[in-house]
């Protein structure tokens, strides 16, 4: 039991270093004067910062990002309940099969989905890049919604639902009245978590994006085959910051052990 | 307020393994009746199909003469009561009391008025503002009852509402459920597995067994004059005497009904001779606070007698006497 417990702290040990420090060196470097990414650094400046937004591909890619995170987050919301209310409630045939379909996003690479779409609705569709963008992070965020709801639904007593019914609600109102306002952490915890999966994706962004379509983490990898200077690390720190902010959120709603 | 005439209802998931089979039962208006049978006899599904909660494939039920198996869940207008309570966790016993009115066009005042006495029947005016959580487990089943009751509802469904509360809340609760029927005169049906609580409070009990109805009585005559084998087993008779054996031994007992079987109660039959006879060794004794047990082997079986007295020990040879008024026949299924 002892050397159990000694060997498990001294692995966490381990993972918590190899990951916490390369993030502590990047935000050490962020503030560096020297023209070149160095660590240590010398002097402190808050120049990198400003001077993320000076660089309009980053604006924009922030700007763009966010839009695109929150547009497929919802749109995987509106789609991934209902289908949910569906699977958990009704019995249906290959009920496995379905749920298997709707978190399969999940299982094919990323980089996969990515060029698929690419070949299917930019080149076959012609359809518009963004509505593209749009529909392969609601794809990448689907599985995150079909998750958490499902454990939402799961723990939701099935009769209170009912008990609406017997009061004189029909399903669809119940369904708003009683059923959402019980299952609210989860759809809470859905949005934040596949906001951060759409905003901080590349592969996907990689294949469908174009000259007025600048996505943030595109935009920073662009950035650095051309430059190697602390804005990298300024704006990977402003990326960092957000998704602990959307973390933090989670964890008041919702506790982040529920997510795993 | 409602009788309800249940027909030919039959129910079945799977092909060839039937719920319900072809079940009829007439509840009359203001009567308590409570379907009792074990789990899987099929109790739970006929609440359930008769509160729109499940749609019916065959057969109809009609409330007070109009057929509402049509009809949806929510314009049933039933009251229900949960065995897991199910109050809304996200809102105040008073909302939870108000929110089946809501529904209906009443003004506000109309809500609150309607509201508040149904608190105050059900003896939960000091706890309006409480959330469901932060409530007993009697507490809320009695919310629950008081929800299902605000509705102003033709019927009240109550599913083994009981069987989550410990032995004395259980008893309160019952009492409970008792005097509100009798006061408001509501047509009540109460499924249960329990035939104690089933007993004390029903008009007339049905008796389920494998999708059908073995035996609709008051519970005085199921207690007394049970139909079935079935339900002579599932109300504690276990002793089981065959006719024919009994006819051999010239043994006296009222010959009214065909059948093969005879039963009679543990604590029937007396230790000593009389005018039914028949020899056994106790094998076994057992001390069950108001009643001794005697576990006798006989030449027709095994068979358990019940004293008050402590009359015999274990490896004893005694002669046991069946009274004839105890010996009851059983039809046969």
């Amino acid at each position: 039991m002892r050397t159990r417990i000694k060997f498990s702290s001294v692995v966490g040990f381990l993972v918590l270093v190899i990951l916490v420090v390369p993030l502590l060196i990047v935000i050490v470097t962020s503030f560096g004067q020297e023209s070149a990414i160095s660590f240590p650094i010398k002097g402190f400046t808050f120049d990198w910062y400003k001077n993320v937004f000076q660089q309009p591909d980053f604006v924009e890619g922030l700007k763009m990002s966010s839009i695109v995170a929150i547009l497929a987050s919802f749109l995987a919301l509106l789609v991934g309940t209902p289908i949910v209310y569906v699977l958990t409630r009704f019995d249906i045939h290959h009920k496995d099969w379905f749920q298997t379909i709707f978190l399969s996003p999940a299982l094919i690479p990323e980089i996969v989905i990515g060029f698929a779409l690419y070949q299917a609705l930019v080149i076959s569709l012609q359809l518009p890049l963004f509505i593209s963008l749009i529909v392969g992070h609601f794809l990448l965020c689907l599985p995150y919604v079909v998750r958490l709801i499902t454990a939402g639904m799961m723990e939701f007593d099935e009769s209170i639902e009912e008990a609406a019914w017997m009061v004189g609600y029909d399903k669809l109102t119940a369904f708003f009245k009683v059923v959402i306002p019980n299952i609210k952490q989860s759809v809470v915890a859905a949005f934040i978590l596949s906001f951060i999966t759409s905003f901080n994706n590349i592969p996907i962004s990689l294949f469908l994006n174009g000259p007025d379509l600048n996505m943030l983490p595109t935009s920073i990898l662009n950035y650095l085959e051309n430059n190697y200077d602390p804005t990298v690390s300024a704006v990977s720190v402003i990326l960092m910051i957000i998704t602990a902010l959307m973390m933090i959120i989670v964890e008041k709603y919702l506790g982040l052990n529920k997510l795993t | 307020m409602a009788n309800i005439e249940i027909t030919d209802l039959s129910m079945s998931y799977q092909k060839d393994k039937k719920i319900l089979d072809d079940l009829s039962l007439n509840i009359k208006d203001g009567e308590l009746l409570s379907i009792l049978g074990p789990s899987g006899c099929g109790k739970t599904t006929m609440l359930r199909l008769i509160s729109g909660l499940i749609p019916i494939q065959k057969g109809t039920i009609r409330v007070s003469g109009k057929d509402i198996s049509k009809v949806p869940v929510y314009k049933r207008n039933f009251g229900m009561v949960f065995q897991s309570y199910a109050l809304f966790p996200h809102m105040t016993i008073f909302q939870n009391i108000t929110f089946g009115l809501k529904r209906r066009k009443l003004d506000k005042k109309t809500i609150e008025k309607k509201a508040l006495d149904i608190l105050d029947i059900t003896g939960l005016s000091n706890l309006k503002d409480r959330m469901p959580s932060e409530l007993s487990g009697g507490q809320q089943q009695r919310v629950s009852l008081a929800r299902a009751l605000a509705i102003n509802p033709s019927v009240l469904l109550l599913d083994e509402p009981l069987s989550n509360l410990d032995a004395k809340l259980r008893i309160e609760m019952r009492e409970e459920i008792h005097r509100l029927q009798q006061k408001l005169k509501m047509t009540t049906i109460f499924v249960t597995h329990d035939q104690e609580e089933c007993f004390a409070i029903s008009d007339r009990v049905a008796l389920m067994n494998k999708g059908q109805i073995e035996q609709l009585d008051t519970p005085q005559n199921i207690y007394k004059n049970p139909k079935t084998e079935f339900v002579a087993r599932f109300i504690g008779y276990d002793n089981f005497i065959s006719k024919e054996w009994a006819e051999s031994k010239q043994w006296q007992f009222h010959k009214e009904i065909t059948g093969k079987l005879l039963t009679i109660r543990p604590e029937n039959i007396e230790i000593g001779s009389g005018e039914n006879n028949l020899l056994g060794k106790v094998i076994s004794k057992n001390f069950l606070g108001n009643y001794y047990q005697y576990i006798v082997e006989t030449e027709i079986g095994t068979l358990k007698v019940n004293t008050t007295e402590d009359q015999s020990s274990t490896n004893a040879e005694i002669t046991l006497n069946f009274p004839k008024q105890s010996l009851i026949e059983l039809e046969d299924k």
